[in-house]
């Protein structure tokens, strides 16, 4: 998806072009925050449409309000949570599993999309199984991962490393399979062999392409963490999936509904800071997008 | 027999001794792809060397295995017969299509070459800045090839190519993709820089008016598969003007054989 999108807009942006740094004038800071504002409104509004169309499904009595509190219990109730400090607690035990079990699916992930790349012989034996793994729910290795681990943080980890290496790894296979030949070619004549070749041509070229795996890799491992926390509840370990649990055992719509939202803005955020910005500067850098303004 | 030589150093058993320069040689090459039931016989026998310091130019209808021929010269493919013989030391190969490493700046392009034989930091900075000059791009250092025009990216490429500093300049095209005031312009600092630089380039082109401005020698394929069709010395003095009309006799001339040269293969 990404490679073609990326290939339609070089075909695009084909036509030379020139790019201008003019940051050090005296309106640059009132370009910044005019900058900021065009970027932040058009969310601001998307935002205020979904509470206003919410609130509209409560004043029209659709539901009980037991059952679907209208924004602003739920965000009051946000706010308690934080100011009571359980919303940092839950979210950091949460955010820890997640980073541990993605850093571990990135380390494998890469080396076997790599290995897969690069063996021909290997690619034929296990190719496929990891684009069907990568198929595959999370959510069925639960069975397996709380017979193996019985339920412990090692349990999630598992599932949440299935979860997350395949879609790393085929990232990168496809990202290296799509490197332009005439790239291969240049790397050779000018003196690359094997190592070198791949150290300095191939992954370079398929660094674009490896992003986009590591960032649909990150969604699945953030899936499949919330669907083991809901799973497999570690005593004395409150995460956001536990709270989510409690919500749900107590008829708790408000706590619910205040925690689908914290498991919402963290997936957002993580796009929006981490991925974005280096998928945005990655393409930038190679001219596979204009610069904005 | 096949026999297959790189190393010019260890030519000791073929009879075509030749000084340490910078030249290469092909003798009766033949390059066939594919297996036995379905090959397809790219180079039929094809004879002639490049002398040291010398322009050599190729021209051939497309497809008639001109790139074959280079690649087999870049040590890119193996022929499946004769002997080829080449100076010590791989030769660099300039593409029409730049093939520039869009993640590299400028500097970071031509100084691959320089990484990849294993020159430190200030040697690479004292060579690229050189070559930089040299193609006329001082001040481009840092941009990204993507921020460059076909004609400035091609520079680049070819100060990419002199990096290597090789015994051998192998050019396929280079600037076929080029406007023709660009082409023109690139013509004069190609034919400068193989002077000032003492290069041997061998140049492919399907341009006869191209190979007859830069050539000391033009040599004209055959159709597939390729065979030597004519020799022509170029002795015209240089630069030549490719509007004048010594260099438009002549590439009519060589422009008349190869179109028979397409049309009998044509009717063959």
């Amino acid at each position: 998806m990404l490679q073609l999108d990326a290939a339609r807009r070089n075909e695009a942006a084909a036509a030379e072009r020139e790019v201008a740094a003019t940051t050090d004038e005296p309106g640059a800071a009132r370009r910044t925050a005019a900058c900021l504002w065009a970027a932040a409104w058009p969310r601001l509004a998307a935002i205020g449409i979904v509470l206003v169309a919410w609130q509209g499904l409560v004043w029209a009595r659709w539901r009980p309000a037991y059952v679907l509190p209208g924004p602003l219990p739920v965000l009051r109730r946000l706010a308690d949570e934080a100011g009571a400090g359980t919303l940092f607690s839950a979210s950091a035990v949460t955010l820890q599993r997640a980073l541990i079990g993605y850093a571990i699916a990135l380390v494998i992930g890469s080396s076997l999309g790599l290995a897969v790349a690069a063996v021909p012989l290997l690619r034929t034996a296990v190719g496929a199984l990891i684009a069907g793994l990568q198929s595959m729910p999370s959510v069925a290795w639960f069975p397996l991962a709380i017979l193996l681990f019985k339920l412990s943080e090692a349990a999630i980890l598992f599932v949440v490393v299935l979860g997350a290496a395949p879609a790393i790894a085929n990232g990168l296979i496809a990202a290296i399979d799509h490197v332009p030949p005439a790239l291969l070619r240049a790397g050779r004549v000018l003196g690359a062999r094997r190592i070198a070749l791949y150290r300095h041509v191939i992954l370079p070229a398929a660094l674009p392409g490896f992003v986009a795996g590591m960032k649909q890799g990150w969604a699945f491992a953030w899936r499949s963490l919330l669907a083991g926390e809901l799973l497999v509840i570690v005593a004395n370990r409150t995460s956001i999936g536990v709270r989510l649990q409690f919500a749900r055992d107590f008829s708790d719509a408000a706590g619910l509904l205040s925690w689908m939202i914290v498991i919402l803005v963290i997936g957002a955020l993580v796009e929006g800071l981490v991925f974005a910005p280096l998928q945005r500067r990655l393409l930038l850098n190679r001219g596979l997008i204009e610069s904005a303004g | 027999m096949t026999l297959l030589r790189t190393l010019p150093s260890r030519v000791a058993d073929t009879t075509d001794l030749r000084p340490a320069g910078s030249g290469a040689s092909l003798r009766e090459v033949s390059k066939r792809f594919g297996s036995a039931a379905g090959s397809t016989l790219a180079l039929d026998s094809v004879s002639f060397s490049v002398r040291p310091g010398e322009f050599l130019c190729i021209a051939g209808p497309s497809g008639c295995g001109k790139s074959t021929l280079l690649n087999l010269l870049a040590g890119l493919e193996r022929p499946t017969s004769g002997v080829l013989e080449l100076p010590a030391g791989r030769p660099a190969l300039m593409f029409q299509d730049a093939a520039l490493f869009p993640w590299l700046t400028v500097e970071q392009n031509i100084a691959f070459p320089l990484r990849m034989q294993g020159a430190g930091k200030a040697e690479r900075r004292r060579r690229v800045e050189e070559l930089l000059r040299l193609v006329r791009l001082e001040g481009t250092g840092g941009k990204r090839p993507h921020q460059l025009s076909g004609g400035m990216r091609q520079r680049v490429a070819l100060a990419r190519a002199l990096a290597q500093e090789a015994p051998l300049l192998l050019m396929d095209e280079p600037f076929a993709s080029l406007d023709p005031l660009n082409r023109e312009l690139l013509h004069g600092e190609l034919e400068r820089l193989w002077r000032e630089a003492g290069l041997t380039v061998l140049f492919v082109t399907h341009d006869v008016r191209e190979a007859v401005r830069l050539g000391d020698r033009v040599l004209l394929l055959s159709q597939r598969p390729a065979r030597i069709a004519a020799e022509y010395p170029i002795d015209l003095p240089r630069p030549r003007d490719p509007e004048a009309l010594d260099v438009a006799v002549l590439t009519g001339e060589i422009t008349r054989r190869l179109r028979e040269e397409a049309e009998r293969h044509a009717a063959a």
